[in-house]
């Protein structure tokens, strides 16, 4: 071998034994430790006189911690990888060759320890998923109590909403009615009872030549509720019926009325007490008459 | 499973007999290997790290890997270029992670001057003291161009491309300080008598 070859198998050694191979150097040397044994030992002496620079390094005491860490890692360690017990000998292991008793042990072994770990996987996986059962009940809980209790805010609300109109309504109504019986020049007209025993009275109010009129009750007894009170307006030809009501129960009521035409066209305007709707039979009484 | 072992007798045992029952499971013996050599490699990855941190995580490691790969380990092969191959790997990896390489800037004294070991144990020391003693010697008599080329191979992880880029010197130039300065260091520690299989 020339000089400059063994030189140049020198360096790839050194250079292996420090860990600063070029890459491009890899091949040249697996194909010089393929081929000889020489090369193989001088690398393994490299190998150990390199192993002794790192104690050419300041040597310090790492933490306590560190070795307490490493210790209790290797005890959980221990831990999961305990071997599973060996099954009893069979009574008829005395004639199988030590081959396959030692054979069979590698596979008892290797699938006690894989059942052991599949089963520890299995345990594991359970318990992941019983976690996630349960957490998707309660979600589903949650839901189902947000829903119901979106739904009964939703069935509030549109209560409200009913009884804000009904207000709306009512407010508008008194407005009508506080308007109208206190506007200048209206006239007023008195509705009388037709029985004595009755203490039921009204006061219309109008204006000459409007088709509207209110008409303000009192005295009048609540009435069952498939019958409702009638007004009235007759002009001597014919009658019209000008709207129903219901009173109180202190036997108040106002009544809005839109005539057809002009409120003063008409002579007569009456009350009576009839069933509520068509379909329920009964009665017709004149309670309250007044002249216009 | 490995049975017990009081610590008089694994202390007596070699690197290489204690890896044999470190691979039967015995981790009384594992805390045997790290108490006798765990400073040192703290002290490796101090150096090429220069942070305790991460110096802690490689010394870690390193035991670890070496409980988990003990079956791995060649009866008839030497633990210590073994065990340092490893944590050297694990620096070196960190250094890779980092992308950076803190590059000894010509001032030896830190790898050469030999400090007090206030914290050891005298029993399990006196042969760390004499290898450090050893080495640190055999270092100082090299001439200081091939000790700069073999600490930057090693305690920086360079390969010999980047240390004659490092350097701006020829690759053959680098290749020769590193096989001239490894063949006297090996000579000069077969000279004073040691080798990494004493204990």
């Amino acid at each position: 071998m020339h000089h400059s070859d063994q030189e140049h198998e020198q360096s790839l050694l050194a250079a292996a034994a420090l860990g600063s191979l070029d890459p491009s150097d890899l091949s040249a040397l697996e194909q010089l430790l393929a081929s000889s044994p020489t090369a193989r030992a001088e690398l393994q002496q490299l190998r150990e006189t390199v192993a002794l620079l790192p104690y050419a390094a300041p040597p310090a005491t790492p933490p306590a911690h560190v070795r307490a860490r490493l210790l209790e890692r290797i005890a959980a360690d221990q831990a999961q990888r305990a071997p599973a017990p060996l099954p009893a000998p069979a009574r008829r292991a005395g004639w199988l060759a030590p081959a396959m008793l030692a054979m069979l042990a590698v596979v008892v072994v290797f699938f006690g320890g894989l059942t052991l770990s599949l089963q520890g996987q299995v345990a594991a996986l359970s318990e992941t998923n019983r976690q996630l059962l349960a957490a998707v009940t309660d979600l589903r809980q949650a839901v189902a109590a947000n829903e119901a209790q979106q739904a009964q805010l939703a069935a509030q609300l549109a209560r409200s909403e009913q009884q804000i109109a009904r207000l709306n309504e009512q407010v508008a109504h008194e407005r009508l009615l506080v308007s109208f019986v206190s506007a200048p020049g209206v006239a007023t007209r008195e509705l009388r009872p037709t029985r004595a025993d009755l203490t039921a009275r009204g006061e219309m109010y109008m204006y000459p030549g409007e088709s509207q009129a209110v008409v303000v009750f009192s005295g009048l007894p609540p009435l069952q509720p498939d019958r409702v009170y009638r007004f009235w307006l007759s002009d001597g030809a014919q009658r019209i019926a000008a709207g129903t009501f219901h009173v109180d129960a202190a036997g108040l009521a106002t009544l809005v009325v839109n005539a057809p035409r002009e409120v003063n066209a008409f002579t007569e305007v009456m009350v009576t007490v009839e069933p509520a709707t068509d379909a329920v039979p009964g009665e017709v009484e004149v309670i309250l008459t007044g002249t216009l | 499973m490995a049975q017990p072992h009081d610590a008089a007798r694994l202390a007596r045992l070699s690197d290489e007999a204690l890896m044999e029952l470190v691979a039967s499971g015995d981790s009384a013996a594992l805390a045997q290997l790290y108490d006798r050599h765990a400073r040192v490699v703290y002290g490796l990855a101090l150096r090429m790290l220069g942070a305790a941190e991460p110096a802690e995580e490689v010394v870690q490691e390193t035991f670890w890997r070496i409980w988990k790969r003990a079956a791995t380990f060649q009866a008839n092969s030497a633990f210590l270029p073994w065990m340092f191959g490893i944590a050297r790997n694990l620096c070196i990896d960190e250094l890779r992670r980092r992308q950076v390489r803190p590059i000894a800037t010509g001032n030896h004294e830190d790898l050469l001057a030999a400090l007090p070991d206030q914290q050891q144990n005298v029993e399990q020391s006196t042969i760390e003291i004499e290898r450090r003693r050893l080495i640190t010697n055999a270092l100082a008599d090299l001439p200081a161009d091939q000790r700069e080329v073999i600490e930057l191979a090693y305690f920086s992880g360079l390969s010999q491309r980047e240390i004659a880029d490092h350097l701006q010197s020829p690759l053959g130039t680098i290749k020769t300080r590193i096989r001239l300065g490894l063949q006297k260091l090996k000579q000069a520690l077969l000279h004073y008598g040691i080798d990494v299989h004493d204990h």
